[in-house]
């Protein structure tokens, strides 16, 4: 992978993951009626499958993956909810 | 075995673990380098109906060093595509397959390759057709024809070979893993047996290779002509492995998904060292480890677990090794940096103080063409290994001798070797220049130089 190109994925999936993440993670929103409209984000999504994952919630490292790439995103919120819905998916 | 099912992780990834490593100067073009990896180990020819195969999902490659850094500068990756062409048989071959390109052939595979120089890659050459499996008579009645149609001779000189071959490497497996018998020395061994000539547990099995030929200039740095064995440049260290990508989805419906960057899953230099040197706990990790990072393993090497072994399981045999404490400089010099200039007169790989697990090969040591002897440079011929290694060196026999204390006086003048040590053979092959033993029959004397693989109809196992 060429740096011009891991800088490209880094771009695009770092924006791609949040918006990924925030798709998934919308319906948990407990506080979501009568919150503010997000801002809309136009920045690239990717298309194909994504995967994230979360060894330690705690840390609020996230790793994304698309492709044959991958990148290290740090949200705490967002790890949280992960592992919310991790613990839905276990019940 | 040289590097079959040899940890624990890979043993159930066939698919992606490599076998064995080759790399010598062409006997019969010897302007060129032939590289060779193998996959797939214990390859049974009868195997049907899905015959063995490369991974789709599996990034092979084939990595040379040529500033002895242990990191590739020019690498050879290998990516393949299966296609189904009558999806609704369950048979291989609904007929003879006849060329590569019959009616008849259900499943084929084809090979991307591309070549990564700087981080730059070019691709040398796609779709490019891998013979069937051998199948039978009645399948693939002239399979020598149809291997030899899938020979690729790419640009720039460069020549390349993917699919099934016979396999090259014997061993006594039987016999090894049975607490460390020589059939032929199986008297001397603790257990007491009568002593016996050794069985080849791969007389019968093939392999799935991955070979190109390419010039040697290709592959020195500042495409040097490498002409001179002392010249530094001449010296290439080689090794190969298999990827997979991160992540796998397995969907309801049979079709895997796999996403993320490509991680190491097996890798080879030298053989039968993650086999028998690296123990049981750190194989998968030095699997995944890229070789500028076996510092960390070295200490297996210059005190060898099977050092310590041999004297304990050949009572009274092994007495000077038994009492030999110092670190085996003689094997960290033939498996982790090259053996340097005024170790053995006239020749030197020496790749620098980085310790790495590389075949390392002087180009510059022309290929013997005349009696080349099986153990390398050890029978006194520079053309085999450790240097580099040709599909026939008994790097078994080599092995087993180097760690049983052979070579260590040319590092270590004090020590004088057992006598066994120059003799322990697992006897597979008659004398060092034996040519009719179990599966050297098989070899061939021009590109890919493995034979054609045994056939599923003749079974030759049984």
């Amino acid at each position: 992978m060429t740096d011009h190109s891991r800088r490209n994925f880094l771009k695009t999936a770092t924006v791609g993951a949040a918006a990924a993440g925030v798709a998934v993670v919308v319906p948990l929103g407990s506080g979501s009626a009568g919150a503010a409209a997000p801002s809309v984000d136009n920045s690239p999504t990717h298309d194909g499958p994504v995967v994230a994952w979360v060894s330690n919630p705690a840390s609020g490292e996230i790793t994304v993956m698309a492709g044959e790439h991958e990148l290290v995103h740090h949200d705490a919120k967002l790890a949280r909810q992960l592992s919310q819905l991790a613990a839905r998916a276990t019940n | 075995m040289s590097s079959h099912k040899e940890a624990p992780g890979i043993s159930n990834d066939p698919a992606a673990d490599n076998t064995d490593v080759y790399a010598f100067v062409s006997p019969d073009k010897p302007d060129t380098v032939t590289l060779i990896a193998n996959f797939v180990p214990l390859e049974d020819p009868d195997g049907g109906p899905n015959f063995a195969q490369f991974g789709d999902d599996v990034l092979y490659e084939i990595h040379v060093d040529n500033n002895g850094d242990a990191k590739p500068d020019v690498t050879y990756q290998f990516r393949f595509h299966t296609v189904n062409t009558i999806p609704d048989t369950f048979l291989y071959n609904v007929g003879p397959i006849d060329s590569l390109t019959s009616k008849n052939w259900n499943r084929r595979q084809y090979a991307t390759v591309t070549k990564v120089v700087g981080g730059k890659s070019t691709v040398l050459g796609s779709n490019l057709p891998c013979p069937p499996c051998n199948i039978g008579p009645h399948s693939t009645p002239d399979y020598a024809s149809l291997a030899n149609d899938a020979i690729h001779d790419l640009p720039n000189k460069v020549r390349v070979f993917t699919g099934q071959r016979a396999e090259g490497f014997y061993v006594d497996l039987g016999a090894i893993f049975d607490l460390g018998t020589l059939r032929p020395f199986a008297n001397a061994h603790l257990a007491k047996m009568p002593a016996a000539g050794g069985i080849n547990a791969t007389k019968a099995k093939n392999v799935h290779t991955i070979a190109i030929q390419v010039p040697k200039t290709t592959l020195t740095k500042g495409s040097y002509n490498p002409n001179s064995v002392t010249d530094a440049r001449s010296t290439i260290g080689v090794y190969a492995t298999a990827s997979r990508q991160k992540a796998r989805k397995i969907g309801a419906n049979g079709v895997v998904t796999n996403t993320g960057p490509w991680v190491q899953v097996s890798r080879l230099g030298n053989p039968l060292i993650n086999e028998v040197v690296i123990p049981l706990g750190a194989k998968d990790k030095f699997n995944a480890t890229d070789p500028a990072g076996d510092k960390q393993f070295a200490s297996h090497v210059t005190k060898p677990e099977l050092a310590g072994l041999l004297p304990v399981l050949y009572p009274g045999v092994f007495p000077n090794l038994a009492k030999y404490t110092k670190p085996r400089a003689d094997l960290a010099a033939i498996l982790l940096t090259g053996i340097p200039a005024g170790v053995v007169p006239g020749f030197q790989n020496f790749t620098g103080a980085t310790q790495a697990d590389m075949l390392r090969l002087n180009m510059a040591v022309p290929p013997t063409t005349s009696k080349p002897s099986n153990l390398g440079l050890i029978g006194m011929d520079a053309a085999g290994f450790p240097n580099g290694r040709r599909v026939f060196d008994d790097v078994t026999t080599i092995e087993l001798r180097a760690i049983a204390g052979a070579t260590l006086p040319l590092v270590d003048k004090s020590f004088t070797p057992d006598a066994a040590a120059g003799a322990i053979t697992p006897g597979l092959t008659s004398s060092n220049t034996d040519v009719n033993a179990d599966n050297t029959v098989n070899y061939i004397y021009s590109f890919p130089y493995l034979g054609t693989p045994h056939g599923g109809y003749e079974n030759p196992s049984k």
